[in-house]
């Protein structure tokens, strides 16, 4: 966190609440994306984005910059959103993100991406949702390493522990992906 | 994604393990497809300026001094804000008046409602197997489960689908119902239907709560469809008057209650402190903490029985209860009782009043269907024939199958009881829909397979004539049509 983003967060603490401006200029396109990436759906991701800033607007004064990272506080807000709005669907099985629905035909999807995205949803779809979450920011979002790890609020080293988890839901013939995603993971 | 991306992944990959280099071309295609697929989303400049206004036209009214104790929501200006603080001091305050949901019936002629199906035309019908599907997912918290009614995989399948991410829906048994009931005699030739007064004037309802506070006739030209406000306080609620359809919700106001997140730095954290199934207080706790809200905000339910757990999201067999999902919030129903019988809803729930009570915080966190229980009524045809009722029931009943596909299992029904349904019914000079209720058969189920899982409770069938012709020879439909 650079100091500009440490003052801002401050003055909201403080009550100088336009501040918070500052940080969804800094934070707006990402979020976004962190979203659309969990959902494929425009409207569904202009909607979550909008409730994770007014949630984080509502809740900017509490937030314990000893406590961890204003990124990963924002974005965890946004997973939070994510879940609650599939949740709502009233699934059994907790949902993490619209890959969890593959196949689903009534869950609405842009349909621009939606052949791109069916490429990669064999491999995807089968990790649980905090290794595609990995595999995503790395991979899409382009996030450096220790981003990530900030935001998921775990270890390099238990990042490649969850990793070694999905290797016994990989079928065999997908076993050279899986190489590859492995070793991406090891490396974040 | 350019080359150079590519490469960098690469040899990120090969500083792990550099035995990988010698498959470098196909690592290469791989991760390469795997960058393709990236969407090249890019956020809609227009949302993000109105996003900004929005957010800030919310700071701006954050800052503003509250006088009452009590904060109009930022989307309510002006005249409305006059009422809305009228309303919400009357509803929060007025200690010595009861908001009554008294039922009370006026009689009208036979018939009076006309037909008491929608025509087809209108596509208004309640009816089809994606409205009974689409209807399961009203209610408080839990974890209803779509699909209709039919069966759930087997336990096995069940168990496969719980640990396979990815695998959300189960193959579907369709059901075989099969009458073990007595013989019933159906003697009425006439039922009485009864119709809700759904479209209120906004000063009859004030009227109605009693509030008495102030004379709101200067507003009587003024046309109010809906209005809400906020309770801006730690546990402070929301609460949403539909003046178009008499209905007003309670809702938990999040911003001033605790948030898992905001104790929590990490997703350990988050899954350490998820609901455990020891969480959930007692039926007679869950019931002690929504009657205490009912009596502190003076709402009076007279018309209404005894509250009962909604608790089917519990019932997950070949799940295990560790990885059955405790919602945050525990539903009740005081089910509505008209002449001391209840009346379901075409998925084959009681209606009546909900309760949600967050778990975490052993507080009512919502309050929904709170409505005024005024009725017209009018007495229709009623079915004799309880051969052609049995018929009926065993296809399922108002909220049947119209497809036979696929493997079926039997599921044993018993002798009904008579209590009522409702029926939604497209009202085309209004544009609305209003809310019919109906004499009904209420056939309990009395035994289910032992493969797979079956949660519907009861089979219903209208007992007025017409509705059993309209829904007895259905055009049968293809699955996913």
């Amino acid at each position: 966190m650079d100091n500009k983003e440490q003052k801002l967060i401050e003055n909201c603490k403080k009550g100088d609440l336009e501040k918070f401006g500052g940080l969804y200029e800094i934070y707006i396109d990402k979020i976004y994306k962190f979203i659309y990436y969990k959902t494929h759906h425009k409207e569904t991701a202009e909607d979550l984005t909008s409730q994770t800033f007014f949630k984080a607007l509502e809740k900017v004064k509490d937030f314990d910059l000893a406590k961890g990272q204003f990124s990963s506080w924002l974005y965890r807000i946004a997973k939070n959103c994510v879940m609650d709005y599939y949740r709502t669907k009233k699934e059994t099985i907790d949902i993490s993100d619209v890959w969890d629905l593959a196949g689903r035909e009534d869950i609405k999807r842009d349909s621009e991406f939606k052949e791109q995205l069916e490429k990669v949803e064999k491999y995807l779809e089968q990790f649980t949702s905090e290794q595609r979450e990995i595999i995503v920011m790395r991979v899409w979002q382009d996030m450096t390493h220790k981003e990530i790890a900030e935001i998921i609020g775990k270890s390099e080293d238990s990042c490649k522990m969850i990793f070694s988890r999905a290797i016994n839901k990989l079928r065999k013939e997908e076993i050279f992906a899986l190489i590859v995603l492995i070793q991406l993971i090891k490396i974040i | 994604m350019s080359n150079k991306q590519i490469k960098n992944i690469l040899e990120d990959i090969y500083k792990i393990d550099d035995s990988l280099r010698v498959r470098g071309p196909q690592l290469e295609k791989i991760v390469a497809e795997i960058l393709e697929a990236k969407p090249l989303v890019s956020i809609d400049e227009k949302f993000k300026k109105e996003l900004y206004k929005e957010l800030m036209e919310r700071i701006s009214g954050l800052k503003q001094e509250r006088v009452t104790g009590f904060k109009l929501s930022y989307a309510l200006v002006g005249a409305l804000a006059v009422i809305v603080i009228v309303v919400g001091v009357g509803i929060f305050h007025t200690k010595s008046s009861q908001v009554e949901f008294k039922f009370t019936k006026t009689s009208l002629n036979d018939e009076a409602f006309g037909p008491l199906v929608t025509a087809q035309e209108n596509g208004q019908s309640a009816n089809s197997a994606d409205d009974v599907a689409e209807s399961r997912d009203s209610g408080v918290g839990g974890g209803a489960k779509g699909g209709g009614g039919g069966m759930a995989a087997t336990p096995d399948q069940i168990a496969v689908c719980a640990g396979q991410t990815g695998c959300v829906v189960p193959p579907y048994y369709f059901p075989e119902y099969i009458y073990t009931g007595e013989d019933i005699k159906l003697e009425q030739t006439r039922v009485e239907v009864l119709r809700r007064k759904n479209k209120m004037e906004p000063l009859g309802i004030l009227e109605s709560f009693g509030l008495g506070l102030v004379d709101l006739s200067v507003f009587k030209d003024a046309k109010i469809q809906t209005v809400n406000f906020v309770q801006d306080k730690e546990y402070g609620y929301t609460v949403s008057i539909n003046f178009e359809e008499g209905t007003i919700s309670i809702d938990a106001y999040f911003p001033r209650w605790p948030q898992l997140y905001d104790k929590c730095a990490d997703d350990r954290c988050i899954e350490e402190n998820r609901i455990k199934f020891s969480d959930i207080p007692s039926d007679e706790e869950l019931i002690r903490i929504a009657n205490q809200f009912i009596a502190e905000h003076g709402i009076s339910l007279k018309s209404y029985g005894q509250p009962e757990e909604e608790n089917d999201w519990r019932n997950q067999p070949g799940i295990s209860e560790a990885q059955i999902y405790v919602p945050d919030s525990i539903s009740l129903i005081y089910p509505l009782l008209i002449d001391g019988k209840s009346v379901y809803e075409q998925n084959g729930i009681k209606l009546g009043i909900r309760v949600g009570i967050n778990i975490r915080e052993k507080r009512v966190s919502g309050m929904y269907n709170l409505s005024l229980q005024e009725y017209e009524s009018s007495m229709y045809d009623a079915e004799t024939d309880f051969s052609r009722i049995l018929k009926f029931a065993e296809k399922g009943g108002i909220s049947r199958y119209y497809w036979n596909e696929g493997q079926t299992r039997k599921v044993e029904i018993g002798t009904p009881v008579q209590e009522y349904m409702v029926v939604w019914k497209y009202d085309r000079d209004n544009q609305m829909n209003k809310m019919l209720i109906i004499p009904a058969l209420i056939f309990p189920i009395t035994k289910t397979p032992a493969e797979g899982y079956y949660y519907p409770k009861n089979i219903i069938v209208p007992l007025a004539k017409e509705l059993l012709e309209e829904n007895e020879n259905p055009v049968p439909l293809l699955r996913g049509q």
